[in-house]
């Protein structure tokens, strides 16, 4: 038989016994939550001064002041960056007619003039005249040619082809869609 | 019906003296749930409001000391002279006597004679409607043929302020364009702590390098010009 079965005390002094133990124990709980919810009060109050206290204010307030010396160059440079911005954009997106022009021109025979030429983004109109129907046909395969290789030029519209008698020119309107 | 319930003294003073023990750990109990509520809680609220502005201010700080390194890596000269050929590129307002400037520039260089132009101004007053890139258009007239017209939009589009040529308009030998020469208002603020101060990288060198090629292009006093 093992002690810890042995009971020497009465059925009332064992209730006892345990309502001491009960309270007992309810007190150190209470103690301890009090000692706990105090710790942790205390060590969060602390956390949030060192935060507060720390040195990224004061650094914060030095290099401020650091700036302010520089604030003339600063506008300067960021207005810099905002105007390339802008001009970055506005090359991107304007139309190089120069290059057009260039590029339908170049092959235009000598003998061929151009009476009317007409260039915006939706198109460019030309109006050339010969008296060599041969060069007019050989400026017209060209710009056919620029048309086949994707450059500059896309669908191209013949409108007419006119010969004059008095003059003896022969006139040629056509209409070409830019790429 | 509800009975009624009848505590007298005697009852009050037994119930004490039963539970006199439990009182004292139960009071502690509830201070320690009142002071969870209206001690803790908003504690632990001011540590994370102040542990997020310690990190807003630790990017801030990392941000001011980017712009202080990229602002003392800049020569004031340098600063200057990228400010003027950027502002010259794109003038924060219509800038008449720089389109003026280019257009006669642009005529002289491409050896054409100029015709009549128009400006079209269009709103004087600076409005905040149009931060973006507005425009002021310019109609002129250039005498000489389809060469002379490609040499002078060619030269045109390759000088400053920035230009785009909306319509060409070729007969016999008098041309017509309608250009758009560009401008951008300056933004309302441009001290910003708030975002580094960024270097210029090699494509804005390059552009910058561009531009001013274009600038040394396009600077013809207006008097000088073969304008009509």
């Amino acid at each position: 038989m093992s002690n810890a079965r042995i009971n020497l005390l009465t059925g009332e002094h064992l209730d006892v016994a345990k309502e001491r133990e009960r309270i007992a124990f309810v007190r150190i709980v209470s103690v301890i939550c009090l000692l706990v919810v105090l710790l942790v009060s205390v060590a969060l109050f602390l956390l949030t001064q060192s935060t507060l206290s720390s040195s990224t204010h004061t650094q914060e307030q030095s290099a401020l002041g650091t700036l302010k010396f520089l604030q003339a160059k600063e506008v300067k440079v960021r207005l810099t960056h905002d105007r390339l911005d802008a001009v970055l954009s506005v090359l991107k997106k304007r139309n190089n007619f120069d290059s057009i022009l260039n590029t339908v021109l170049q092959p235009l025979p000598a003998d061929v003039s151009i009476d009317s030429l007409e260039v915006d983004p939706a198109g460019i109109s030309i109006l050339a005249s010969s008296r060599s129907l041969f060069s007019l046909n050989t400026f017209t395969d060209a710009l056919t040619n620029l048309s086949k290789k994707r450059k500059a030029l896309g669908k191209i519209t013949l409108n007419n082809l006119i010969f004059n008698t008095q003059s003896g020119n022969y006139s040629l309107s056509l209409k070409a869609v830019l790429l | 019906m509800n009975p009624k319930t009848n505590i007298d003294i005697q009852t009050l003073r037994l119930l004490y003296n039963k539970y006199k023990p439990y009182l004292v750990p139960v009071c502690i109990f509830v201070s320690c749930v009142l002071l969870i509520l209206f001690v803790i809680m908003p504690q632990v609220q001011n540590f994370l409001t102040a542990q997020s502005q310690e990190a807003q201010a630790k990017a801030k700080v990392t941000t001011l000391k980017q712009s202080i390194a990229v602002l003392s890596s800049l020569s004031d000269s340098q600063v200057n002279q990228n400010f003027q050929i950027a502002t010259t590129a794109m003038p924060d307002s219509k800038d008449f006597a720089g389109v003026l400037s280019a257009i006669t520039g642009a005529a002289s260089k491409s050896n054409v004679t100029l015709g009549d132009y128009s400006f079209t101004p269009g709103n004087l007053s600076p409005g905040k409607d149009d931060l973006r890139s507005p425009t002021m258009q310019v109609t002129l007239t250039v005498n000489g043929g389809a060469q002379s017209a490609t040499s002078f939009a060619q030269a045109l589009l390759h000088s400053l302020p920035l230009s785009q040529i909306n319509n060409i308009k070729i007969n016999n030998s008098q041309t017509s364009l309608t250009v758009s020469f560009y401008y951008k208002p300056y933004p309302p603020a441009q001290a910003n702590s708030q975002t580094a101060v960024l270097p210029f990288s090699i494509a804005d060198t390059k552009l910058l390098d561009q531009l001013s090629l274009w600038l040394g292009q396009s600077q013809v006093p207006v008097g000088s010009s073969s304008a009509r």
